[in-house]
């Protein structure tokens, strides 16, 4: 590479094509978790996969060039920008709909038909799993969007404060105190059937 | 305390037993978003326009222009070009007739003849 001369490694260094595998790499961790943080956000198994499929898109077009280690934090935070998009569309739909005589919550899919399929040899074991994640799915499904990050991010990312509030674009005690209101929330709900 | 931080582990636990099992289905469906993603990365990234070239290309160019002027001006004998150039622009800014350029000759000839008498 140091034949090509300064021009062309400055070119190469700020687009690295060699970067790509990396990212498919990077890509192949993350998406899995991205795409249930999704679809709990919107308890639709189609648009979460539409809101990765942007995230992943964004995250390779505009940020391939830069470091491995920011691609976590610029993915969290893309993934949730498109999230919070998905809400504001979804507000403005459920407008149309109230104005049309449709309920708003009759074109969404149930969270229960989105249950993981379980894959463990214990039936029970199974079961037990579908059932907490279901209930857990149809809990953080009602929170609040803003509650339902906090919390996804703090707990399951295990994001600290500050890292949660960059990814949500918002001030750390905003953070504290969705996450607060988050845990409270799900504990009232689901203490009692775990 | 204790509970919550209990309650949360179990959140934890379970939230990532549903991304281990997720359905195959699913599964699918985000490889192939993640190869069109790539994919469209490495086209993105083909079609950028190599900014070292700008500097290269120009200097080329100015090159080129210099290198054509050069062989103009060193092609007509003794800077010819430009002094052909300056006696164009006395033959159009001067008040005489184009006869009389014509006759200049003539008009020397005579000049020479009348001081030699």
């Amino acid at each position: 590479m140091r034949l090509l001369g300064p021009a062309v490694n400055k070119y190469l260094e700020e687009f690295p094509l060699e970067s790509l595998p990396a990212l498919d790499r990077f890509l192949g961790l993350v998406e899995r978790r991205a795409f249930l943080m999704a679809r709990l956000a919107t308890g639709n198994a189609d648009d979460a996969h539409d809101i990765v499929q942007e995230a992943m898109l964004t995250l390779v077009r505009s940020y391939a060039n830069r470091g491995e280690q920011e691609w976590g934090p610029l993915f969290h935070t893309i993934l949730q920008s498109r999230i919070t998009d998905w809400h504001r569309r979804e507000k403005v739909r459920n407008r149309f709909r109230v104005w049309f005589g449709k309920h708003a919550d009759e074109d969404e899919d149930d969270p229960l038909q989105n249950i993981a399929d379980g894959r463990s040899p214990n039936p029970l074991g199974q079961l037990q799993d579908k059932q907490a994640m279901a209930a857990l799915e149809s809990a953080i499904h009602k929170l609040p969007a803003r509650q339902q990050q906090a919390f996804l991010l703090r707990v399951w990312e295990g994001l600290d404060v500050a890292q949660t509030a960059s990814a949500m674009k918002c001030s750390e005690g905003s953070v504290k105190t969705h996450y607060s209101r988050a845990v409270h929330a799900l504990r009232e709900k689901l203490e009692e059937h775990w | 305390m204790e509970t919550e931080e209990k309650f949360l582990n179990r959140a934890k636990a379970v939230l990532d037993e549903a991304e281990k099992n997720l359905d195959a289905s699913a599964v699918v469906r985000l490889r192939a978003a993640r190869r069109k993603a790539i994919e469209e990365g490495s086209r993105s990234l083909a079609k950028l326009k190599p900014r070292w070239l700008l500097p290269v290309g120009g200097m080329a160019a100015a090159g080129i222009v210099l290198t054509v002027a050069g062989l103009l001006w060193f092609s007509a004998p003794n800077g010819q070009l430009l002094q052909a150039g300056v006696g164009d622009i006395e033959l159009l800014a001067g008040k005489e007739t184009p006869d009389f350029f014509v006759e200049l000759e003539f008009y020397e000839w005579l000049e020479h003849q009348a001081n030699a008498g």
